[in-house]
This record gives structure tokens, sequence and C-alpha cells, in this order.
């Protein structure tokens, strides 16, 4: 294949890889909003008195952890039916939703973990602190839509999902590694933009505070 | 038929039977004694079911099924009378003793065995396959997840391919259709009978079509009795003579002549049946007891009756709760989740002891600002990073993999995976490991490369650098995109047998569960040795 021929077509697929990444995105942003919520509930149940309660938020904290997304996204996908009976409604569950609520595991401990941090800081009265969150958050946000490629093994047609598609339609042999590096340089350019603004904000947020107390942000390397 | 020339089958089916006729035999009068006594067998066959049972242009009753059933009656020495059966109406004809026999094309179920008595061994068995153009890049089940394929309405193989595969499927009425749908591009594949995707094949219409996957869903078929029999006689007689027409090639011969292509099940069977042991005996004999040895047996339909140890346990499990933990009972089953428990386990030690060593180096040259090689590190770090390990895994595999091999290696997928992974852990690694020895070596000062320097630094990454392995190993599991059978390859392929997927899935994550626990122990251990002085 020329340099041209490669060009040619992934310029001609590019729209349908695009829409592939936008559902990398969706898939990751409704894991981090179901993410945030649970993790948020078991931070409060952390930082309760009550013996039980906080011991509770302690151990699922610990469940959540150690459960692998990729093992999560067949589990799921095998375990959760397609059509469940919700008070007398049949709800459909679609494929794309599992990928989320497994990548959404993840997200419940890591803002388990961050969002206890946060509260004892606004308990302090230390806003800003607490507000050094937010860049934590992003940045975790960016690991799960690196995680969200897995989401292609079970079908979610992703930017990975579709990069397969897309080498089966143009079926040159070459080709295949072309469109894999060309979807890398989607990631990588998403991850270049929001990590450039991250940095800005924690930047910020850092100076303001007048503390250089940064937040851990140990084991925040890899796909949970 | 030939059935005439094969002397020694007669023989041994004669001896077979002297031997059940000798004065031992129960006072009672079998179904044996019956045929015997009225000199018929009354054997139920297919009427529409070409090649296995129709009607030729003389409307006589032929085909593979009914040649089994000449053949029984001829090595037993009475007439056979061909009684004509649906699948609708063959167990009831039995179980009134209408027929003594069912030849019928019928799959062997458990659900059909509360009903009837299955013969042992199974006479023929064939499973699912997809036909599918040549050159699509599909070389295994798990690479049509999520892919549409074409089936016919009612077959079974649709709602297992959904349920136990995760393919997508849409139903057609006819086969005429499904071949449209096909070719219009409606799907991918068509999914059906191997024997008869084999047979379309052969049609010559299919040119740039090939069947290539590995055959799924394999359902043997089998001579059925009545329920009382079981155990008895008949039992006996009808199971060494198909033990034998595995042996000697007859059901194979069978096969070439009704021309249907040669099944995969026949081949196998035919490969364990002959094998023998150390004595020059059968592997497959029966015991003092006339049971035919598990291993001889289908695990998937074997029932716990007689057995008393883990495998009867957990059969006896799956007959009154329905909970199929087929790794206890089925030892292949057992054997490709071990040996995929061994690979994660070996893949999760390869990668996590290198991803620590390799982080340790390029932290420390990252450190040590040496000329070119930290900022390319630098760079390369950010960029394994910032891209998702699934890419990198393809990456490596289907385009340097292609360079590797022009210049003359292989690279097994266990090899990649282990590099790809380590690497991408490393790279964590060595963020971590850079921040901790600039903290450890002060305002200006530098750390070397000595024992002494490395574990300073390392218990300040500590946290960092368990946390990045740990996750290394809960993403082990990526390696089943390469085909490599590590636990989530294997879990799935073994749900895609037995549809235990409850089972299977509980067991996976428990499996990983461990390795989670296990690694985070290690970690404590190896805290103590790096935190001491």
């Amino acid at each position: 294949m020329t340099v041209a021929e490669i060009v040619d077509h992934l310029a001609a697929w590019t729209p349908y890889l695009l829409t592939g990444f936008g559902w990398n995105i969706a898939v990751s942003l409704v894991a981090m909003a179901i993410g945030t919520v649970t993790g948020l509930l078991l931070a409060l149940m952390r930082d309760s008195r009550v013996r039980g309660v906080n011991g509770g938020g302690g151990a699922l904290t610990v469940v959540m952890h150690g459960a692998p997304t990729f093992v999560m996204l067949f589990y799921l996908t095998y375990m959760v039916p397609e059509h469940i009976e919700l008070w007398g409604l049949n709800v459909h569950v679609p494929v794309w939703l599992k990928a989320s609520l497994a990548f959404g595991i993840a997200v419940t401990g890591f803002v388990s973990d961050n969002a206890l941090v946060s509260i004892r800081h606004l308990a302090g009265g230390r806003i800003l602190e607490a507000l050094l969150f937010l860049p934590s958050w992003t940045s975790y946000f960016l690991i799960i839509v690196m995680a969200s490629s897995t989401a292609s093994v079970i079908g979610v047609p992703e930017l990975v999902y579709r990069a397969r598609t897309v080498i089966g339609a143009v079926d040159r042999p070459d080709f295949a590694i072309w469109v894999y590096l060309y979807a890398m340089v989607w990631f990588l350019a998403f991850s270049i933009v929001l990590t450039a603004a991250m940095h800005l904000l924690r930047g910020r947020l850092t100076r303001r505070a007048r503390t250089t107390r940064d937040r851990d942000e140990a084991g925040l390397g890899g796909i949970p | 038929m030939g059935v005439a020339n094969s002397i020694p089958r007669v023989a041994l089916a004669l001896a077979a039977l002297a031997a059940s006729l000798c004065p031992a035999a129960p006072a009672t009068a079998d179904d044996l004694d019956r045929i015997v006594e009225r000199g018929r067998l009354v054997v139920g066959v297919k009427e529409d079911y070409a090649p296995f049972g129709f009607r030729d242009s003389e409307g006589a009753l032929v085909g593979y099924d009914v040649d089994v059933a000449r053949a029984f009656a001829e090595t037993a020495g009475v007439t056979v009378e061909l009684v004509p059966v649906t699948s609708a109406n063959r167990l009831q004809k039995l179980q009134r003793g209408e027929i003594d026999v069912v030849v019928a094309t019928m799959g062997d179920t458990r659900s059909r065995r509360e009903l009837v008595h299955m013969i042992e061994p199974h006479y023929y068995g064939d499973g699912a396959n997809v036909l599918m153009a040549s050159g699509s890049g599909v070389s295994d089940w798990s690479d049509l997840r999520g892919q549409t394929l074409c089936t016919l309405q009612g077959a079974l193989w649709g709602r297992l391919a959904e349920e136990r595969l995760l393919i997508d499927t849409v139903a057609l009425n006819t086969t005429r259709e499904t071949a449209l749908a096909l070719r219009a591009g409606h799907c991918v594949g068509w999914l059906y009978d191997e024997v008869n995707l084999l047979n379309e094949l052969a049609s010559g219409d299919w040119d740039g079509y090939e069947v290539s996957l590995p055959t799924r869903f394999i359902l043997p078929w089998a001579v059925a009795i009545r329920k009382e029999e079981a155990g008895g006689r008949l039992d006996r007689l009808l199971g060494d003579l198909l033990a034998q027409w595995h042996r000697d090639g007859f059901l194979q011969d069978l096969e070439r002549r009704w021309d249907l292509p040669p099944s995969p099940y026949l081949k196998r069977a035919r490969e364990r049946w002959v094998e023998r042991d150390g004595t020059e005996q059968y592997v497959c004999r029966r015991d003092d007891a006339g049971r035919w040895p598990l291993s001889c047996r289908e695990a998937s339909l074997v029932t716990s009756e007689g057995l008393t140890d883990l495998s009867g346990m957990a059969l006896l499990l799956l007959e009154t709760t329905g909970l199929d933990v087929s790794v206890l009972y089925d030892p292949t089953d057992r054997s490709v989740f071990l040996a995929g428990l061994g690979l994660t386990a070996a893949l999760s030690v390869v990668t996590v002891v290198l991803s620590i060593v390799l982080g340790i180096l390029f932290g420390w040259l990252m450190h040590r600002r040496v000329f070119a090689v930290a900022p390319l590190l630098r760079v390369a770090c950010a960029g394994l990073r910032m891209t998702p390990p699934l890419l990198q895994l393809y990456v490596v595999f289907f385009g340097l993999g292609g360079v590797v091999v022009a210049l003359g290696f292989t690279l097994d997928a266990f090899t990649i995976a282990a590099i790809v992974l380590s690497l991408y852990a490393a790279a964590s690694n060595a963020v971590a490991f850079h921040h901790a020895s600039d903290v450890a070596a002060g305002g200006s000062g530098v750390l070397r490369f000595t024992p002494g320097d490395i574990r300073k630094a390392l218990a300040l990454c500590f946290a960092a650098v368990m946390g990045n392995c740990v996750n290394i190993v809960k993403a082990t599991g990526m390696a089943s995109t390469l085909a490599l059978p590590e636990l989530v390859y294997a879990s799935t392929s073994i749900v895609a047998e037995k549809g235990n997927d409850d089972i299977m899935m509980n067991l996976l994550l428990l499996a990983y569960f461990a390795l989670v626990i296990l690694t985070v122990r290690a970690f404590r251990l190896l805290e103590r040795r790096v935190a001491a002085p």
C-alpha cells in the first residue's frame, strides 16, 4: 500500500471512526457519573461515626478496588439479562450500559478514596484543597477513556471495534497496523489536550491554596 | 449394504449374543428375548431427513441411520422392520413399545435421557459452524462477538450463539432466504449445522466462501432404547456393536457411502475408541459393572448415577439444582480452566517482575537526565500511558508481528502480551520511581544505581508501584483478545459449550480476586524488605 492510499482510506473512514470515539467518551462519562454518585455514597459511609456503616463503606471500597474491569465486562454481559422487569416495565439494558457499569465499579473505588479526602478538607474549611478533587477526577476520567477501548470485546461500537470493522472492509493485510496507529493518535490527542487543561487547573488551585501538599495519586497508573 | 463382507463384526456380535443368552441370564424376559423370539428387530427411523433416513426413488427407506439399523438386525441374526418416525413421536413410540430401537437423527440431551435410555457410544455427532467469505479475518468464534450472523428460524444455534458467544443473530424463514441474506451482506456469516454447511460448500455455489471455524455446540446423536432396558443385555449388545463400529471404521465407511462430509465427531470418536493402554487393551472398555470409563463418555451427558467422587457430587448438584460446575466433572473443562489459571498466573508474575525492573531502570535513567535517553524515555512513557494498552497489543500483534516474522523470529501471543503489558506498567512505574528518586536525592543530589539507593527511592514510591502492578495483574485478561487461552478465554469457551455462565463468571471473578489478594500479599512482604534498613 502506498502512503497516498493509506491516507485516502483513513480520511474516508474518519467520520465513522470518530463516531466510535464519541462512544468511548460517552461510555466513560456515564461510567464516571455512575461511579461518582456511588463513590460519594461510600465516602460518606466511611466518614460516618457509626462503626457498622463506616466499616461497610470501607469493605465495599476494597471490593470495588479488587474487581478487574476487563473481567467485569464479561461478568455483567453474561449475568445481566438484556431485558429487566422493573416496576412492571420491560427495561432494555444495552451493551454499552453494561460497559459503563463495569468501568463505573473502578470509578466508585477511586471516588470513594478521593472524595473522603475532600470531605475531610471541607470539614476543616479548606475549600481549595477540597477542590483538588477535580483534577484528580479528570485524570481518572482519562484512565477510563483508555479502558473504554476494551468495551470492544463485548461489542460496543467504539473506536477500536470500528477500527476492526474498517480493517475487515478494506481487507488489505498491511492496512491493519495503520488503522490501529491512527486510532491511537486520537486517544493520544485527547489525552494531551485534557492533561494540559488539567495541569492548568491543578496549578491554579495549588497556588491559591498555598500549600505544597498535593494529592497522592498513587496507583493511578494503568487500566484498573 | 455391505454387511455381508464384515464377517468379524458378525462373529463378534454373535459371540456377544451367545454370551448374553447363556444360562446365567435373568429369569424375566427382556426386550432382547422378545426380539429374538419374534425374529425381528423393529427400528424407528426418519423418512424425511436425507441422507440419514429418507425414501429412495422406489419408496424404500434408506440412509445412514437405516444402514445402522440394518446392521444391528443382521449381526443379531434377525430381520429388520423399519417404522417411519418423526422428531415429535419417536420417543412416545419407543415408550409404548411400538418400536424396539430408535435410530432417527436424535441428539442426546439430558432432558431426553429422562424419557429413554441412550446407548453409548453415540453413532454420529454434528455441531454448528459458520459459512462466511474467505479472508474475513475471523479465525475464532470470539472474533464474531457483537457481529451479526444469519440463522434459520427455529434452529437451536441462534439462541446458543446469542446467549453463550454474545453474537447477534438474525433469523430467516428458509434456507434460501438465509443464503440470500448472507450474499446481500445482512450478516457476516451463516450459522447452521456443520454437515449442511459443508454440503452447501460442496455444491459449488459458494466460491470465495469457507467453513473454517472449529466446530461448536457438538451434539452427539444416540441410538435409544426403552428406559427399563438400561444396563440390560440389549443395551450392552448395542453399545458393544457401536464401540466396535467406531474401532473398525464401519461408521466412517457409512459416512462416505452417503456422501457425508467427514465429520470431526466421528474422527475424534474413532481416535478415542481405538486407543490402547500399556497392556494392549482398549482404553475404552467396560468395567466389571459393565460401564464405560468416564473419559470415554460425553462429559456433558454423564449422569451422577453410580459416581461417588467429586464429579458425582458435581453432577448431582447439576441434576438437582441446575448449577453446572462442569470444571468438577468434565475433565476437558477442568484442564482448560486450570491451564487458563496457570497462564494467567504466569503472565501476571512475568509482567509484574518485568514492569518493576524496567520501571526502576527507566526511572533512574530519567532521574540522572542521561543525555538523549532521558527525554526519549519521558516521551515514550507519556505515549504508553496515554494510549489504550489494548491498541498497543493489537499494534504489536498485527503490525510488528509481521515485521518480526519477516526477520525470521516468531513471537507467540504470550510473549507479546508479556512485553506489551509490562512496558505499559513499566511506564507508570518509571514515572513514579523518577519522582521518588528526585525526592530521595534531595535538592541537587543524585542517586546511584546501587541497591541501597534504589531501595531508598523504591520505599518512597512503593504504594504507587504496587497500585500499578495490581492494575496490570487485573488487566492480564486483555491477552484473551490475542486468542491466548488464559483465564478469561478459558472461561468464555467453557460457557460457550456448557452454557453455565452463572457458575463460570463467578468462578472467573473469584479467581481474579484471589490473584489480586495474592499480589497484594506479595507486595506487603516485599515492602518489609524494602523498608528494612
